[in-house]
């Protein structure tokens, strides 16, 4: 019992920090249609960045965050602007190549500049709250899960209201559904495209900063693809295209390793993950919340 | 000079293919001009063409005297020229009401818009009862209000449509026509790409004709009624 609710709270709070990546990958493939193989590496970025603002500027640790996620938002606009915007009209395989080819792009330039050995947050910049624990179930609690679901939780919530109620996150679904038309209405396509960028990559950053927080370090160049992957799973779960879909679908790979690791193995979490998305996917195609183009119409 | 919108030659295509082959026309302020011509023939081309989202290859494109060709498509919208494209193309995942919001997105003065929604929904009653129904699960005449209520929502000075009335009943063909002349009579310049010829030259003070990617024939909706060449291929007298 102990053993399950510690592998449970464990399984959550990975399944958060997953939902938060694969937000990126969902609203950029509603978009543009393109997997953005660097997602991974945006997410990599955030956590190295506010290591960086903590350990070099000496910021408190909320403050480098929101340093780091502004820092992504940049990188993320950068990334469209500079590899994506021109290949536009060039089809989609063009754009595919150019995105895992921006992937190890990132991940090489992280090494060059931070180097290659892995990175923690000083015990000293982590609030006290984190390391605080409560005995639920005869295991731990641990402040530091709560905190990670409660960022998790308020930057979904947030992005949901702002996709659906705000005048620019209807304009983001106008745009996703038909951009030509989208156009038409004297929406500026374009920006919209860089928003969309700019929100998924400051969520990839607080998911980065979580992880590290979570696992205690390893902040590394390489940490993100691993983690893009399997949130790039998640997406596709979800149904890819679908906000609500790519949060569930974290959610549950996230737990189905975790609780798979914990359990079973940890060597073959990774794959048991995968199977199940295919597993789901033979079964619902368009994932779980997605539909099928043709009944859009 | 009161022509708000004029064709000069453009010649306009996909990629290397051109299918509009020098075609000139102009529309004057107030006025309602129909194009008539039979499938494929470039009049869904042409309207595209002027909204920038189809590259023009030479020619020119005025509105109210500036040279617009090629222009991003934003620039011309928020010009005032607006377009019921062929086919509604609403976005279905939204709301009738987030539609003509996505309609008014380029206006600032936000007080004048929720007038203008009030408007359309006594013009168009179905959609007030619906503003909440998703723009997908709306019938095809209900569409086809809800993608005119969308343009009239950006407050155009020159409305083009592209076959609004496609696949409605009568009586609704007659409601949507019934729009059409009302807007034209109260300052809307419109410009109607239309199948059914008839009603759209009957209504139309000016008409073209258009044949494979040029303007065949031209003259007062009138005129273009009683001419033989034109009652023979799209009025079906034989
Ligand atoms: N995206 C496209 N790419 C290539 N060719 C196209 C494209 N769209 C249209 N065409 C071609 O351009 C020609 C004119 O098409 P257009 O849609 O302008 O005709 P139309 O007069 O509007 O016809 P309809 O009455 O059937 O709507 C057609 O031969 C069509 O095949
Ligand atoms: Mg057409």
């Amino acid at each position: 019992m102990e053993e399950f609710v510690a592998h449970l709270l464990n399984a959550c709070t990975l399944g958060a920090i997953y939902a938060l990546i694969a937000v990126g990958y969902t609203m950029v493939y509603g978009i543009i249609k393109l997997i953005n193989f660097a997602h991974g590496e945006i997410y990599m970025t955030g956590a190295m960045l506010a290591w960086w603002f903590v350990t070099s500027l000496g910021a408190p640790l909320l403050l480098a965050t929101a340093m780091s996620m502004a820092g992504c938002a940049l990188v993320g606009a950068l990334l469209d602007r500079v590899a994506y915007r021109p290949l536009r009209k060039s089809g989609r395989l063009a754009a595919l190549i150019t995105a895992l080819g921006m992937s190890l792009s990132l991940q090489t330039l992280a090494q060059l500049v931070f180097g290659a050995r892995p990175k923690a947050f000083p015990d000293e910049s982590i609030p006290p709250f984190f390391t605080s624990g409560w005995k639920v179930f005869g295991t731990t609690l641990y402040g530091k899960d709560v905190a990670i679901w409660a960022a998790a939780a308020a930057s979904m919530a947030g992005l949901d209201l702002l996709v659906r109620r705000t005048r620019t996150g209807k304009a983001m679904r106008a745009c996703s559904m038909d951009p030509a038309m989208a156009a038409l209405m004297g929406i500026e396509v374009n920006r919209v495209i860089t928003l969309t960028f700019m929100i998924g990559s400051s969520l990839a950053a607080v998911a980065g900063v979580l992880y590290a927080l979570k696992v205690g370090g390893n902040i590394e160049p390489r940490m993100g693809y691993y983690a893009g992957l399997l949130a790039f799973a998640a997406a596709v779960l979800g149904g890819i295209g679908n906000l609500r879909g790519a949060m569930l679908g974290g959610l549950l790979i996230g737990m189905t390793q975790a609780l798979f690791a914990g359990f079973v193995s940890s060597q073959y979490d990774f794959a048991f993950a995968f199977a199940v998305m295919i597993l789901v996917i033979l079964v619902r195609p368009f994932g779980l919340l997605g539909q099928p183009e043709a009944q859009r119409a | 000079m009161t022509d708000v919108l004029r064709l000069e030659n453009v010649v306009a295509g996909y990629g290397r293919m051109r299918i509009l082959k020098g075609v000139s026309l102009q529309v004057s302020q107030g006025e309602l001009v129909a194009i008539i011509g039979a499938n494929g023939a470039g009049k869904t081309t042409t309207l595209m063409a002027i909204c920038g989202m189809v590259p023009v290859m030479s020619g020119r494109i005025l509105f109210h005297g500036e040279d617009i060709t090629n222009l991003p498509t934003v620039d011309i919208v928020r010009r005032g020229l607006t377009q019921v494209p062929e086919g509604r193309r609403l976005f279905s995942d939204l709301t009738v009401l987030e539609n003509l919001e996505m309609g008014a997105f380029q206006r600032r003065d936000r007080s004048a818009v929720e007038k203008d929604l009030e408007a359309c929904f006594q013009l168009f009653p179905v959609l007030g009862e619906r503003k909440k129904q998703l723009a997908g699960s709306l019938s095809g005449g209900e569409q086809q209000m809800c993608a005119m209520a969308r343009a009239l929502v950006a407050r155009p000075s020159v409305l083009l449509l592209d076959e609004p009335s496609l696949g409605l009943s009568p009586i609704l063909v007659r409601q949507i026509f019934d729009v059409i002349e009302e807007l034209n009579r109260e300052g809307t310049t419109i410009l109607l790409v239309e199948q059914n010829a008839l009603k759209a030259l009957q209504c139309a003070n000016r008409g073209y004709v258009m044949e494979t990617g040029q303007v065949a024939l031209a003259g007062p909706g009138r005129d273009l009624l009683e001419d033989e060449k034109v009652k023979k291929a799209y009025l079906g007298y034989s």
